[in-house]
C-alpha cells in the first residue's frame, strides 16, 4: 500500500512535471518479489524517459534515468542468435520489454518481472561476457567518469561476472524540504535527464549502427 | 616623460584596454573568468537562469547581468527557447566553447607535466570530437566496445 505521504510526494512531483512541460506516461505500483512495495511515476521529457520513485517511509523522491544495454540487446537479437547462445528457441515477435523492479534495499534493478532470466536476456548476457575483459573495464571506467557530476549519483550496472549492463543516473528530491520549488525540481530532473542522454547516446553510437539499436 | 605623464607600461595598458582583443575582453575582468569556469565546469546540457549561474559561478546576480552579453556575443552560452525569465546553458558547439574547453585541457596536463602527451593527442585528435579530451577517449572506447560486442553476436 502507498503511504500518504509518498502519494503526497508524488502529487507534487506530478503537479510539476506537468509545468515544466513534461508528459506523465503511467503510475505503477511495483511489487518486489523481495522486499516493500514502491511507486514509479513515469514521465517522458521529449523522447526521454525517466522515473520518479516513492519509497515508503523515506523522506524523498528518486528522479532515475536508466539504461539497460540487456533489455536493448535482447528485443534486437533474433531468434537464431538467441539459440545459438541458449540453445533455447524464441519467438522473437513475443519479446516484450520489461519493467523496472526493486531488490528491497533501495536498489532498482530491471528485467525481473515474470521470468526472471528469459533465454533473450541470457543470449544478451552471454554476448556481452564475451568481450575482452580490458576493454570492458575502460570502457566502465572511461563511461563512469564522463557521466559523474557532483549533482547526480551515477551507477554503472554490472552482470554478476563484472560486464558492463547499464547504468542509471539518480537525484533524491525532498518535496517537504523548504527550498524544494519548481525551480529545484526543473534543475533536478534536467541533470538527470542530460547526463543519462549524453551516456545513453555515448552507448548507442557505438552499437547502433551494427545492432540497429535505435533511442526510444 | 615629465613628472605627470603615466609611466610607459601604463599607456600601453590603456592603449589596449582602450582597443581590446577579443581575448581581452573575455578574461581582463574580475568575474567574467569566475563564471566561464563554472560553464566549463556544468554537466552537458545544464541550464540556469541569471541567479543559478551566479550562484554556481560564486559570483553576484549583477556580474552575470553584465557579462551575459559577452558570453552571448562569443557564442560560450546560448538562449534555452521559451523560457521566461530566459534560462542560458553552455554552447556545446559553439568554436569558442570547444577552443576554451581545449585550452582548458591543455593547461590542465602541461601543469601536471603531461606537455609530451598533449602533443600527441592534439596531433590524434585533429579529426576527433574536439570537445573534450577524455571524451573523445571515451567515445574511442565505447566503439572499440562496440565492435567487439559486434562480433560476438555473429
Amino acid at each position: 500500500m502507498t503511504s500518504n505521504s509518498t502519494q503526497e510526494h508524488l502529487d507534487i512531483a506530478s503537479d510539476y512535471v506537468q509545468k515544466i512541460g513534461d508528459e506523465i506516461a503511467y503510475q505503477q505500483t511495483v511489487e518486489p518479489t523481495n522486499g516493500e512495495e514502491f511507486e514509479v511515476l513515469m514521465c517522458f521529457k521529449g523522447d526521454s524517459k525517466y522515473g520518479i520513485y516513492g519509497f515508503p517511509d523515506y523522506d524523498y523522491l528518486s528522479i532515475v534515468f536508466e539504461y539497460s544495454l540487456l533489455e536493448r540487446l535482447a528485443v534486437s537479437l533474433d531468434s537464431e542468435t538467441i539459440e545459438n547462445h541458449t540453445g533455447e528457441y524464441v519467438d522473437t515477435d513475443e519479446i516484450a520489454e520489461v519493467s523496472p523492479e526493486n531488490t528491497g534495499d533501495g536498489e532498482i534493478i530491471i528485467g525481473a518481472e515474470q521470468d526472471e532470466n528469459p533465454p533473450e536476456i541470457r543470449a544478451a548476457k552471454s554476448i556481452v561476457e564475451s568481450i575482452d575483459e580490458e576493454i570492458n573495464e575502460r570502457f566502465i571506467f572511461d563511461l563512469f567518469q564522463q557521466s559523474s557530476y557532483p549533482q547526480v549519483s551515477t551507477e554503472i550496472k554490472r552482470t554478476e561476472n563484472g560486464y558492463f549492463s547499464g547504468f542509471s543516473i539518480r537525484r533524491k528530491i525532498f518535496p517537504d524540504d523548504s527550498g524544494f520549488n519548481l525551480t529545484e525540481f526543473n534543475n533536478s530532473v534536467q541533470s538527470v535527464v542530460s547526463i543519462g542522454v549524453f551516456a545513453e547516446n555515448t552507448v548507442i553510437e557505438s552499437l547502433g549502427e551494427k545492432m540497429q539499436l535505435s533511442s526510444e | 616623460m615629465s613628472q605627470g605623464d603615466p609611466p610607459e607600461s601604463e599607456s600601453i595598458k590603456s592603449r589596449r584596454r582602450a582597443n581590446p582583443s577579443s581575448w581581452l575582453e573575455l578574461t581582463d575582468n574580475q568575474t567574467l573568468p569566475l563564471v566561464v569556469d563554472a560553464l566549463l565546469d556544468s554537466p552537458p546540457g545544464k541550464e540556469y537562469n541569471k541567479t543559478e549561474l551566479a550562484n554556481f559561478a560564486g559570483v553576484s546576480r549583477e556580474s552575470v547581468r553584465e557579462h551575459i552579453e559577452t558570453l552571448l556575443k562569443f557564442g560560450i552560452v546560448e538562449e534555452v527557447d521559451d523560457t521566461t525569465p530566459t534560462r542560458y546553458r553552455l554552447n556545446d558547439h559553439g568554436k569558442a566553447t570547444v577552443s576554451l574547453f581545449e585550452l582548458n585541457s591543455a593547461l590542465n596536463s602541461v601543469a601536471s607535466g603531461e606537455k609530451e602527451n598533449v602533443e600527441l593527442k592534439q596531433s590524434e585528435q585533429s579529426d576527433a570530437d574536439p570537445l573534450l579530451e577524455n571524451r573523445s577517449r571515451l567515445y574511442d572506447t565505447a566503439m572499440e566496445f562496440g565492435d567487439q560486442l559486434g562480433e560476438n553476436i555473429g
